[in-house]
């Protein structure tokens, strides 16, 4: 989810350039303003190809003609969402969208707002796993019933459950984001290394570390830069210990055990012990830092979002093209594990709106705009007919560490007291990258603290 | 106690000259006056002096020791300010003891002296007093004791007088010409007031556009002003004056001006003045020697009509009109004239004041 | 006969229909004629007092609204448990908020965290706005630009301000990184933000320059006000330099340093932007200030009660210490007068 760079803008010319309607299809959309675009890959035939792929054409009715939709979204989703689905939506429904954004950081500021005053100004809101379980319950709708049972049936598994909280639907997602294993080939080379084959585990991810470390250079980067980026780091290495953070009740925290140990002694490992992660990571609350320092050439490997392949791979934003290579993460118990940064849109359930909400939920899970999401923004789609698109993974290289790693756990483990308990995971890691906390007591600590914001939420609750 | 002398003393803030080679000598225990209209230099000459600001070029001597480059405080002198400069976060007491203070003076002389220059300027109860709560004429008091406590070669007063209404400044000029007399301090006093500088001082010198006009004794610089300047500028009311062409004839000197024709019997030969012939002049006359009578024949006097009086209690000053040309003389109030009148007014040769119509130097 | 008019605080809504009442009264004594005052002639006659009240009506009501309304709000706020994690209802709480406020260890934490932060704010910023304003207080050449220049950080939104400083001590990309490297002194790139001592003494110094040239502005308006015959009287008295700054400079300073300690103070406990922008809280919670708890509390826990309460505490240690200062000055002088 915080991933709020764009490779380049998306142009409604260069989308149509990529949908491969030609020059001709322009300008006959040109002459008629709303030919129905179809999806595909470049050059693809539009009728009778891919799966899923053409939609049924929009001028045949326009059901929502003259009605409005407000959008609450952030900034990072300007290039694609706005500028692409957005347009094509409106096209389809004939519906006009007023578009409202802030920055991704201000959006849970903005929801509590909304949850305070019963704001019924926007009609759908972006979401995404952590948002889901603390407004799911006051602020979204629940659409468990409401949805159509084959747009739910047909999403992947981890971005279902990215939405779900507590057995409920709050929203669609988009994409079925989560960090994958990117690496710099030219820097394995250099190393001493396969530039071909990524670590299979993390005594062997320790090595290469090892050795792509020094000079001032460190391997890796993981952020500790705030509560969130902190606990995304822990969950993301935890994930791949096997154990279960918190019980499907969200009552019981469990992290004082033999996989939080692991976790835990493994970012001591990096940090204290090995110095194969860059001290720096300590100030680093977003993933976009991460991946420029890695696309600067600087850094041998790391746990990257998919959409840094497709960064990676553009010139100006890139000094490393053709280098970066992906793969799934090596795990400590586990042979991977990973975190899930996805997202998606909700309903506001004060909303007056709601049908026309749902008709844009169920929009960006359609398969063109699932094919756009994926060819375009470079992020795994939602939907998982499109992730298994051949022509799609042609296009997406990425997407094949991708699949292969939703078959690893990747839980975020959103909750109303996420923030209460993220700050907790990061205060006690960072006393053990600074050496003034062991790794069993900064656990110790964590079950402790953890456990008591967890039961004075319930307590609240009650 | 101390003789200031300043040798061709000389100061520019950039392209302007402040002050001109200017050359006094202050002697000893004197009361030195330097008079003149704002911007002439005055000041500058005073703070430089006192080494508050920078010499461009010259001397300045103390009992015959140069001391051009020293700091202010080494030259044992003492400065009152025309808004008194007084610390006003301190009291009485600590703006007098302020300087002794810094010269790390031990605890009881510092308040043996404050004590005694307040009990000799009257300030005795004032001591614990803000100088917030103190009036325009205490304040004063305190600035001149802050100088006195010192015990200074030389004081030094920057116009200290102006910021006064008319009344308290005419007692401070009293208390500042008694203590000088009980002190005998060499003193140099700056003002624009030619009243101030006539009752105060010893020696004044007249300053213009950074040139000292003329330096002499006070009756010197009103009976014999060496330019037309210094005529002008001193005394009340203003020196009348008539251009017009001096000649000598038949044994007669006569001034020659626009519908006037003055005439003098000379005894002897001709003045110095007239050596090279006629010449063009401005003659002045002051008021208290001009003589009021009555209309006269033409040649004898200045005939024309009463324009002005202005009666002062004392006297009455009468202003005279004739063409373009005006005069004033002084009566008694009982024979003041009435506006109208005609009158006549008669120059003695004796007090007339002739001044070059170019140079407007003094010819007689 | 009418009974004189009281100062109403802000009743002027009131005190304009109770003026329009006894208009009325006074007018109809000739009951025949509808003789209406015109406006103007209602103006003239009214009171002073009234009147002025009645110029203030328009700014009292502003005030009234933007600032009485949204503090009586928050505090009412402050007695409500109000968790929109849970539900969007309010629940009294009465002084539940505050004790649980308290009691937190992070609040303590914080607090101790905002005091330092504050004091090295202060210190930092009123000696250097002093030295700044001295400095501009001299004669040379370009000083009308320099003057000008000086102002540039106070044009710089906090946010903004936040950023920059965050660049500037970029473990990788950072300035200071880069010069203290060529210069030799240290050995290679650090990071400076992962500490939390150094990283509250940068905040510190990035809210110091932010708000330097306010303070060095009106402490040079201040200077400039001295009258120079007290700087030629106290070197006629032997005063050097340093005793001259000492006994003329520095008690004309008075009023207005406390001033600058005062507002320095105030906008010291208030920071947030710079702070959320330079190091999001960070390293951990190493520069979460209290109002940064309060944002913390309110859009991130989204206990509104919590943060509510929290933000009146804040307040009233701002009032306290905001009045400190003034305070302590006064006893300095009650002392200094007894000394003497």
């Amino acid at each position: 989810m915080f991933d709020q760079q764009t490779p380049e803008p998306f142009s409604r010319r260069r989308f149509l350039r990529l949908a491969g309607v030609g020059t001709l299809g322009t300008l006959v959309l040109a002459a008629c303003g709303q030919a129905p675009p179809t999806a595909g890959p470049d050059g693809a035939a539009p009728a009778g190809g891919s799966p899923g792929g053409a939609s049924a054409p929009a001028s045949v009715s326009q059901p929502f003609a003259g009605r409005e939709l407000t959008l609450f979204s952030a900034q990072h989703h300007g290039a694609y969402v706005r500028d692409v689905y957005v347009p094509l939506f409106t096209e389809r429904t004939g519906a006009k969208v007023n578009w409202v954004e802030v920055g991704g950081g201000d959006v849970e500021a903005k929801y509590a707002v909304f949850v305070a005053s019963q704001d019924a100004s926007a009609d759908v809101l972006i979401a995404w796993e952590a948002i889901n379980a603390k407004y799911g319950p006051t602020l979204f709708e629940d659409i468990t019933t409401s949805a159509k049972p084959e747009l739910i049936a047909g999403l992947t598994p981890a971005s279902k459950r990215a939405f779900t909280f507590l057995d409920k639907q709050y929203g669609m997602p988009i994409d079925t984001n989560m960090a994958i294993f990117m690496w710099n080939s030219e820097l394995y080379e250099t190393a001493g290394l396969d530039p071909a084959s990524p670590p299979q585990s993390w005594a062997e991810f320790m090595d290469h570390s090892k050795k792509l470390s020094g000079d001032g250079k460190y391997a890796t980067l993981f952020t500790l830069g705030d509560a969130n980026s902190g606990f995304v780091t822990f969950i993301s290495i935890y994930n791949s210990t096997g154990g279960t953070l918190l019980s499907p009740d969200l009552r019981t925290l469990t992290v004082d055990d033999q996989y939080g140990l692991m976790a835990m002694e493994a970012i001591h490992d990096m940090f204290v012990v090995s110095k194969v992660a860059d001290p720096a990571g300590v100030t680093v609350a977003s993933s976009i830092e991460q991946g420029k320092i890695f696309r600067a050439g600087n850094m041998g490997h790391y746990f990257a979002f998919p959409n840094h392949f497709v960064l990676a791979e553009t010139p100006d934003q890139s000094q490393i093209v053709g280098k970066a290579r992906t793969g799934i993460i090596p795990g400590l118990a586990l042979r991977s594990g990973s975190v899930n940064g996805l997202e998606g849109y909700a309903i506001n359930r004060f909303s007056g709106n709601k049908e026309l909400g749902m008709a844009f939920l169920e929009h960006i899970v359609s398969p063109d705009v699932q094919r756009l999401v994926a060819t375009g923004w470079g992020r795994p789609p939602a939907v998982q007919a499109i992730f298994d698109d051949a022509e799609v993974l042609a296009r997406a290289p990425q997407f094949a560490a991708v699949k292969e790693q939703t078959g690893y756990p990747s839980p975020r483990y959103g909750s109303p007291y996420y923030t209460d308990l993220a700050t907790i995971f990061v205060e006690q890691t960072l006393a053990v990258v600074d050496g003034s906390a062991s790794p069993q007591e900064a656990l110790t600590r964590i079950q402790a603290d953890g456990q008591n914001v967890i039961d004075d939420y319930w307590a609240k609750a009650a | 106690m101390s003789r200031v002398e300043l040798r061709a003393l000389s100061k520019t803030f950039g392209p302007v000259h402040a002050v001109r080679d200017v050359s006094l000598d202050i002697p000893d225990h004197s009361f030195v006056t330097l008079l003149g209209p704002s911007g002439c230099g005055k000041t500058t000459t005073l703070n430089m002096i006192a080494g508050l600001e920078r010499v461009s070029r010259g001397e300045i001597l103390l009992d015959g020791r140069p001391i051009t480059g020293w700091a202010p405080h080494e030259r044992g002198m003492a400065m009152v300010f025309q808004n008194y400069a007084l610390y006003p976060h301190m009291n009485v007491f600590d703006n007098i003891a302020f300087a002794l203070k810094l010269q790390r003076r031990p605890r009881d002389e510092i308040d043996r002296r404050v004590r005694a220059t307040a009990e000799a300027l009257e300030l005795g109860p004032l001591l614990g007093r803000r100088i917030a709560q103190l009036s325009g004429g205490q304040q004063q008091r305190v600035a001149l004791a802050r100088a006195m406590v010192k015990e200074p070669r030389v004081f030094l007063f920057d116009e200290p007088l102006s910021n006064l209404d008319a009344g308290l400044r005419t007692r401070m000029r009293v208390e500042i010409k008694r203590l000088h007399q009980q002190l005998r301090t060499t003193s140099i006093f700056v003002t624009h007031d030619q009243e101030e500088a006539m009752i105060l001082s010893d020696f004044v010198a007249v300053m213009r556009d950074g040139i000292v006009v003329q330096y002499g004794p006070a009756q010197e610089i009103y009976r014999r002003p060496s330019h037309l300047y210094v005529a002008t500028f001193i005394g009340k009311p203003r020196m009348g004056l008539v251009a017009g062409q001096l000649r000598a004839a038949a044994g007669n000197v006569e001034l020659v001006a626009e519908g006037l024709h003055l005439r003098w019997p000379l005894d002897g030969p001709p003045p110095p003045a007239l050596a090279a012939g006629e010449r063009e002049v401005l003659l002045g006359v002051r008021a208290e020697d001009a003589r009021l009578g009555p209309p006269g024949a033409e040649r004898e006097g200045f005939t024309g009509e009463v324009e002005l009086l202005e009666p002062l209690g004392s006297d009455t000053y009468v202003e005279v009109r004739r063409g373009p040309h005006r005069l004033t003389a002084r009566v008694e109030p009982d024979s003041a004239p009435r506006i109208g009148d005609q009158v006549s007014i008669r120059i003695p040769w004796g007090r007339v004041h002739l001044f070059d119509a170019a140079s407007e130097r003094r010819v007689n | 006969m009418e009974p004189p008019c009281a100062p109403h605080e802000l009743t002027l809504p009131l005190i304009l229909v109770e003026q329009q009442t006894k208009w009325r009264m006074r007018t109809t004594l000739p009951e025949q004629t509808e003789l209406r005052p015109s406006l103007g002639q209602r103006l003239h006659r009214m009171s002073e007092a009234r009147f002025g009240l009645l110029l203030l009506a328009p700014a009292a009501l502003i005030l009234l609204l933007f600032l009485a309304f949204p503090l009586a709000y928050a505090g009412a706020m402050s007695l409500f448990r109000i968790e929109l994690t849970v539900s969007p209802d309010w629940r009294w709480a009465g002084p539940g908020n505050y004790l649980s406020v308290l009691g937190e260890r992070a609040v303590r934490e914080s607090l101790a965290r905002t005091l330092a932060f504050a004091a090295l704010t202060v210190g930092t910023s009123v000696l250097l706005a002093l030295g700044v304003a001295l400095l501009l207080n001299e004669p040379f050449r370009g000083r009308g630009f320099a003057r000008v220049l000086v102002l540039l950080p106070w044009a710089v939104a906090p946010v903004v301000a936040g950023v920059l400083w965050r660049y500037l001590f970029h473990s990788n990309y950072g300035l200071v990184n880069a010069l203290l490297l060529q210069a030799g002194l240290i050995p290679a790139y650090r990071v400076w933000l992962d500490s939390a001592p150094v990283a509250i003494t940068i905040a510190a110094l990035a809210t110091a320059w932010k708000t330097l040239p306010f303070l060095a502005l009106i402490i040079l308006a201040r200077l400039q006000s001295i009258p120079e015959s007290l700087y030629r009287a106290a070197r006629m008295d032997g005063a050097g330099v340093l005793a001259r700054f000492r006994h003329v400079t520095l008690p004309q300073l008075r009023g207005i340093l406390i001033f600058a300690v005062v507002m320095q103070t105030i906008v010291a406990l208030q920071s947030f932007d710079l702070i959320f922008t330079l190091t999001r809280g960070g390293p951990g919670q190493g520069t979460v200030l209290l109002s940064y708890l309060v944002f913390i509390n309110a859009f991130e826990r989204l206990s509104l009660g919590q943060a509510a309460a929290l933000a009146a505490l804040l307040a009233l240690l701002i009032v306290l210490l905001g009045g400190l200062a003034p305070l302590l000055a006064a006893g300095h002088r009650r002392r200094e007068a007894r000394n003497e």
